[in-house]
């Protein structure tokens, strides 16, 4: 802890490194190269130096405290668990809602029964327990101090099942007491001792400003009809209203507002879009192709209406009954779906004086803190470096790159992914320096991007490689159809490797360029291919059966050596097999040669 | 041995008593001056059971090793480490073959029988009358063809990615609510945390790791969840042979287990074994960690039983060896193995990091080979030892479904090959080793049975008489193990009660593809990513680009092409390794059919001719590996391997590619082991 001259003190960012955005360090985008790699300047080299400095090194046996058991720290804690068994490290989750992590993602197709509850469910609870995680569901983290490491928790009453109940009781370490807790049994508050604390708080539905809704985030609950369709509470409702097939209105042109929409559409018969702009996902799509879909959205059953929400019209038992917009319509439904957005959970790290932006920032290493005990991954985490030769955060402060869209999964797993790597590489060698592996690279600082639409028979997906943006694409692909609906465009850097790609309706091609995204593979050459993996045209009639086509696989003899045989005066398949050597393998052709005989004797006879 | 005028290697014939002493004294000698580990044999799972059996017992207790492994472990391991995880046991199939005949619905998880296994073909008819054949293949094969015309479906994920498809099968046959739930609280234990690694791959997100169309995830699931009855999974090598093969086929078989097919009539998990005698011979005592009757070296219990059947102290049996590919790594380095004798195999082709490998077959002190023809490993030899091949010999083998066949002797070896059996007792007794070694196959059967018995695969109630005297067509003419006093006609259908763990239950384990903190937890021998980028090919003459390779078999050739490169009619059918490459590849490249490709990967180089294929994708190269010298393709297969089973990487392995620039004229040929030009040349 040598080099602590540039911290102004705990929870304090990096300030000498920081430039200001836009500073003056800026290289022109072209000079970054292709851009994969950052730009390793001078200063850049002494930037990363002074953070790895500043760093506090793990010790063997730290307890790391993850707050959040949604998806993302279900994948991180997965990762770590053989560390835990064997004792290097002490896990703590701390789980606000009373379920084990489950999907996300899902949770639309949940509330239309498309997927069961069960399938939910992406951590095994005993597992963990067995691996000796102490995992604490309902328990709701109220404070974090950064300078004494403890954290206050308030366990929710005891429930049934995996909930509080067991959670209250401390789970006795025999290590150094870390983790001895005072409690308030009363009010079910306690705190916990911390050496690492992992953020994966998640990210909370932006409630929209209408009449009739309460605007605090944390407020009261929604209106009865009104739901943000986050957990599994409001899939649940949501089910329930399908099932009966009500009108649903769904409020926000997002892919999640899309998803909702055909979700619902499917199920109930109809269903309705309210989204600004021309089109639904107008912000991500180009016009003609928002357009496409739009039309799709239509057949699918799905009514689009582009209008301003004003406000909720509720029955006087302050019920849902319509969606009233700014043009003086309004929109009667049995349920309001708000799918405006969503924003990042840092209410616990901007209390505890860390840099929050959209999110908890933090640098490529995940890191969230200069001592690097606080990290942060997920829809929680805001990834912007302070690295005066990254390219891309830079482009980043400036606003000419942009950030991938909130509410995916992939990102944040690959943060997940990361960040136990880099425990287990540290904690590993302490355990055993033959595993020294030298210090884990940072994440790059381009993720490619993939937006891709859930829905039955929509098949959409918006890629983007996060590759910064230099120049005209070298190239251009484009396949348009208007009265099929289907769209496939791609433009390609000059390396081949695609920049970003839209495809609607062609779901072979739309894989293979995702597949081709992720692994950061180049495609070059006549692409027609792409389009041939979709087509419905009839295959060509086979040729007709020629004197070349093997028909004995196994001894390579060919119908015309067959004919040749007959001919010869073999008459029995016996006799051919003697003749030829065909069928003493298999056998399989064995019906061949009699159709074959039974052919020949038909043309000879006539 | 030495060398002709041209370089190649010179062999004069030996009298078999010199031979035979000079092999006794070297290994005598190098083990007296190594230790006794640095002696090994190294087996094929062409030989008959009797003879893979007896060389296992030949290396415990005449050689006193723990060092023999087999070439199995490069085709099937993977799936037995799977199947022994899971289900208790492995059988290949654990059921007849026939049963297949009333499927309606195959999941075929990198197989390419029509290539492979063509007499197997027949039995995917009625899964193709119903639509239901599933092809899971990176390659459209001439058996992923089966499934146009509304024979099914083919999937083709980019090579490497097999685990997320079937993760991505299964996750939507539980959102689909699929599942039998009554068989899994039954007859399974662990569903709970299979089920969490499954939701985490949907379909869309299966699509952008594999290609395949999150829609056609979807129709693979619906197909698989028909109907329980005829219903089956069956895996081969594309889902094998793979660093994380175990992994890989695990997943299938939890595929299954959660549609409730293993274990009851007419459903199933299988393996489609890949070599003759593959399931024979893993289950008496070949593989470094294993005593006859599928029974672990390790288990105190089973030393104590084999050492009874043996005559011997359990004491003398060594421990666990190491497996093959590690095993060929340790070739006459300090602490290895200086003294090797290899069976029935040709490891100079077949084996990962081939070029390696027959530098280490040149820094051993002492090489024998035993071989019916000159196989491109016996080059390398001090000593070459011919023996009979199969119709040459007595004695059984077992096939895919666990079926014990007799295989008969219809003619006498040529010259003055001599039977394995016999050249192993003559060893035994100048070794002077304890126990004895008998020369007949029907003894050495019966005394196998008796080291069987009540072990997994419990040969107890067979004899080579008992099956001579079976009539009928084949399948009643031989026995499915275990045949036991209270099985006495065997056990065609296994598992319709218990598994076999000892609580009778199907083990699943959650598998998911292996992140970065998993790999670095595994350790850079099991990491694909720890293979270093390929090199541009050092002898490339045009533009290169990167591909994934993945090998395979043509129909006709056969494992390293030994044998089947002699016949004339199928060298002249197929004369050469071709490279099949996407036509935009192809043009990327500048090559056309028939032009000479360069090929590089971290470990090595290799050649091929080219074979333009619309039926390959643009991001993947298939080569076969029949092929020697610089057409071998496995000197581009590095030695990383499956952490459980031992399996290398055989079928997701960086290369650079390019067109080949000519020779220059009066140049030598390119560097390989020495051609063998003669095809009818033979050792006798």
């Amino acid at each position: 802890m040598t080099d602590r001259t540039d911290v102004s003190g705990p929870g304090a960012t990096v300030s000498s490194a920081g430039l200001p955005p836009g500073g003056s360090r800026r290289q022109d985008p072209r000079e970054a190269g292709a851009g994969l790699e950052p730009a390793h300047g001078q200063d850049s080299v002494a930037f990363r130096a002074r953070r790895v400095r500043a760093r506090v090194p793990f010790d063997v046996g730290e307890h790391v405290v993850v707050v959040g058991c949604g998806p993302v720290a279900a994948r991180f804690v997965d990762d770590v668990l053989p560390l835990v068994e064997r004792g290097l490290l002490r896990v703590t989750v701390l789980g606000a809602e009373p379920h084990m992590a489950y999907n996300r993602i899902l949770v639309g197709e949940y509330a239309v029964g498309r997927v069961s509850r069960e399938s939910l469910t992406v951590a095994d609870l005993e597992t963990w327990r067995a691996a000796g995680v102490d995992v604490r569901l309902g328990a709701e983290v109220l404070r974090m101090d950064r300078t004494r490491r403890r954290i206050t928790v308030r366990v929710a009453a005891a429930g049934p099942g995996e909930a509080a109940g067991e959670n209250a009781q401390e789970n006795d370490q025999e290590n150094d007491g870390a983790s001895e807790s005072s409690s308030d049994a009363s009010a079910g508050i306690s705190g916990l001792s911390w050496d690492r604390v992992v953020l994966a708080t998640g990210a909370r539905a932006v409630r929209p400003n209408l009449r009739g809704l309460d605007p605090s985030p944390d407020g009261a609950v929604l209106p009865a009809g009104v739901t943000a369709l986050r957990d599994l509470d409001d899939a649940r409702h949501m089910r329930a209203v399908v099932a009966e097939r009500g009108h649903t209105v769904v409020l926000g042109g997002g892919v999640l507002g899309v998803e909702a929409a055909l979700a619902a559409a499917e199920t109930a018969g109809t269903a309705t879009l309210v989204h600004t702009g021309d089109h639904p996902l107008g912000r991500v799509l180009s016009p003609g192709t928002a357009r496409l879909l739009a039309e799709r959205l239509r057949q699918a059953g799905v009514r689009c209406r582009s209008a301003r929400a004003v406000a909720v019209a509720t029955d006087p038992g302050g019920g849902f009954t319509a969606l009233e917009l700014a043009d003086g319509g309004s929109i009667p439904g049995d349920l309001l779906v708000l799918s405006c957005g969503v924003q990042a959970r840092a209410g616990l790290a901007e209390g505890a004086g860390l840099r929050v932006l959209q999110g908890i920032v933090v640098d490529h290493e995940l890191q969230a803190d200069v001592e690097g005990r606080v990290f942060a991954i997920g829809d929680c985490a805001e990834v912007l470096c302070r690295d005066p030769g990254c390219e891309p955060c830079l482009q980043r402060r400036a606003g000419e790159l942009r950030s991938a869209p909130a509410g995916m999964i992939a990102p944040g797993w690959r943060q997940a992914e990361y960040l136990a790597a880099r425990i287990a590489a540290e904690v590993r060698a302490l355990a055993d320096p033959r595993l020294m592996t030298g210090p884990v690279e940072p994440m790059p600082a381009h993720e490619p991007s993939v937006l891709r639409l859930k829905a039955k028979d929509i098949d959409l997906v918006v890629l983007d490689s996060g590759l910064p943006v230099a120049g005209d694409p070298a190239r251009r692909i484009r396949f348009t159809d208007d009265a099929l609906c289907q769209d496939l465009h791609a433009e390609f850097a000059d390396d081949g490797r695609l920049r970003r790609a839209v495809a609607l309706a062609r779901p072979r091609a739309m894989a293979q360029l995702t597949a081709a995204v992720e692994a950061g593979e180049p495609l070059r050459g006549d692409l027609t291919w792409l389009l041939s993996l979709d087509s419905q045209w009839a295959a060509p009639e086979p040729a007709a059966a020629g004197p070349a086509d093997v028909v004995c696989r196994c001894a390579g003899v060919t119908r015309g050596v067959l004919e040749e045989a007959i001919d010869g005066g073999a008459r029995t398949a016996e006799a051919i097999t003697a003749a030829t050597r065909a069928c003493t393998g298999c056998g399989t052709c064995h019906p061949e040669i009699q159709a074959l005989l039974a052919q020949r004797d038909a043309s000879m006879t006539t | 041995m030495g060398v002709d005028a041209d370089g190649e290697p010179l062999f004069e014939p030996v009298a078999w008593d010199d031979a035979l002493d000079l092999m006794a004294s070297r290994f005598r000698a190098i083990q007296h001056r190594e230790g006794e580990d640095s002696a090994g044999i190294f087996g094929g799972a062409s030989l008959t059971t009797e003879r893979a059996y007896q060389l296992g017992k030949f290396a415990r207790i005449a050689l006193r090793t723990s060092r023999i492994d087999y070439n199995g472990r490069f085709c099937m391991s993977s799936a037995a480490g799977a199947a022994n995880a899971v289900l208790g046991t492995d059988r290949g199939m654990p059921f007849p073959l026939q049963d297949l005949d009333a499927a309606h619905t195959v999941l075929l998880c990198g197989s390419n029988p029509v290539q492979t296994m063509p007499p197997f073909v027949q039995h995917l008819a009625s899964a193709r009358a119903a639509g239901g054949l599933i092809v899971v293949d990176p390659r459209r094969s001439a058996t992923a063809a089966l499934t146009d015309d509304g024979g099914g479906i083919h999937l083709a994920p980019r090579p490497g990615t097999d685990l997320s498809l079937l993760l991505g099968i299964t996750h939507v046959i539980l959102s689909d609510g699929a599942a039998d739930e009554g068989y899994l609280a039954e007859r399974t234990s662990g569903t709970a945390a299979v089920r969490a690694a499954v939701a985490a791959w949907w379909p869309e997100r299966v699509e952008a790791v594999t290609g395949v169309a999150a829609t056609d995830v979807v129709t693979a699931a619906r197909l698989l969840s028909r109907r329980r009855e005829g219903t089956y999974v069956l895996t081969g090598r594309g889902a094998e042979q793979h660093v994380d093969g175990v992994d890989t086929v695990m997943a299938a078989i939890n595929l299954a287990l959660l549609l409730g097919l293993p274990g009851r009539e007419n459903s199933g998990w299988g393996t489609l074994t890949g070599q003759g005698n593959g399931q024979g011979a893993r289950e008496h005592g070949q593989k470094a960690d294993q005593l006859p009757g599928y029974r672990l070296i390790t288990d105190p219990a089973a030393r104590e039983h084999v050492a009874r059947v043996w005559g011997v102290d359990p004491e003398i049996i060594p421990g666990p060896g190491i497996p093959a590919a590690e095993l060929l790594t340790t070739l006459g380095v300090p602490g290895g193995l200086q003294a090797l004798w290899v069976n029935g195999s040709n490891v100079v082709v077949s084996a990962p990091d081939a070029a390696e490998v027959a530098r280490g077959l040149d820094r051993l002190q002492f090489l024998v080979v035993s071989d019916f023809f000159m196989s491109e490993t016996a080059l390398h030899a001090d000593l070459i030892l011919p023996v009979p091949q199969w119709a040459e010999e007595e004695g059984t083998m077992t096939n895919l479904e666990g079926r014990v066949l007799r295989r008969r002797k219809i003619q006498e070896p040529p010259g003055q090959a001599r039977d394995e059996l016999w050249i192993m007792a003559e060893l035994a007794r100048r070794l002077d080793a304890p126990g004895t070694f008998s020369t007949n196959a029907a003894e050495v059967f019966e005394e196998l049975t008796r080291a069987s018995a009540g072990g997994k695969a419990d040969y107890s109630a067979l004899s080579h008489a008992g099956l001579d005297g079976l009539e009928g067509p084949a399948e009643s003419s031989a026995r499915q193990w275990p045949v036991t006093a209270a099985a006495p006609e065997g056990t065609p259908r296994m598992f319709l009660e218990r598994f076999g763990h000892a609580d009778g239950l199907a083990h699943m384990k959650a598998v998911r593809p292996r992140t970065a903190a998993r790999r670095a937890e595994l350790g850079p021998a099991h990491d694909r990513g720890s293979i270093a980028e390929p090199p541009v090919p050092p002898d490339a003459g045009g533009p290169d680009i990167e591909l994934m390779l993945t090998t395979g078999r043509l129909l006709e050739h056969y494992q390293s092409g030994t044998q089947t490169r002699r016949v004339p009619s199928l060298q002249a059918a197929a004369p050469e390794a071709r490279a099949h490459l996407h036509p935009t590849v192809a043009a990327r490249l500048g090559v056309s059919d028939g032009d000479r490709l360069a090929l590089a990967s971290a470990v090595g180089k290799a050649a091929a001719a080219v074979a333009v294929d619309t039926d390959i994708a643009p991001h993947t190269v298939f080569l076969p590996f029949h092929f020697a010298g610089e057409q071998t393709v496995n000197r581009l297969i590095s030695t990383v391997v499956d952490p459980v089973s031992g399996m290398p990487e055989f079928k997701a392995v960086r290369v650079r590619v390019a067109r080949a620039a000519p020779a220059p004229p009066g140049a030598p040929g390119p560097a390989g082991a020495p051609r063998i030009d003669d095809p009818q040349e033979s050792l006798t």
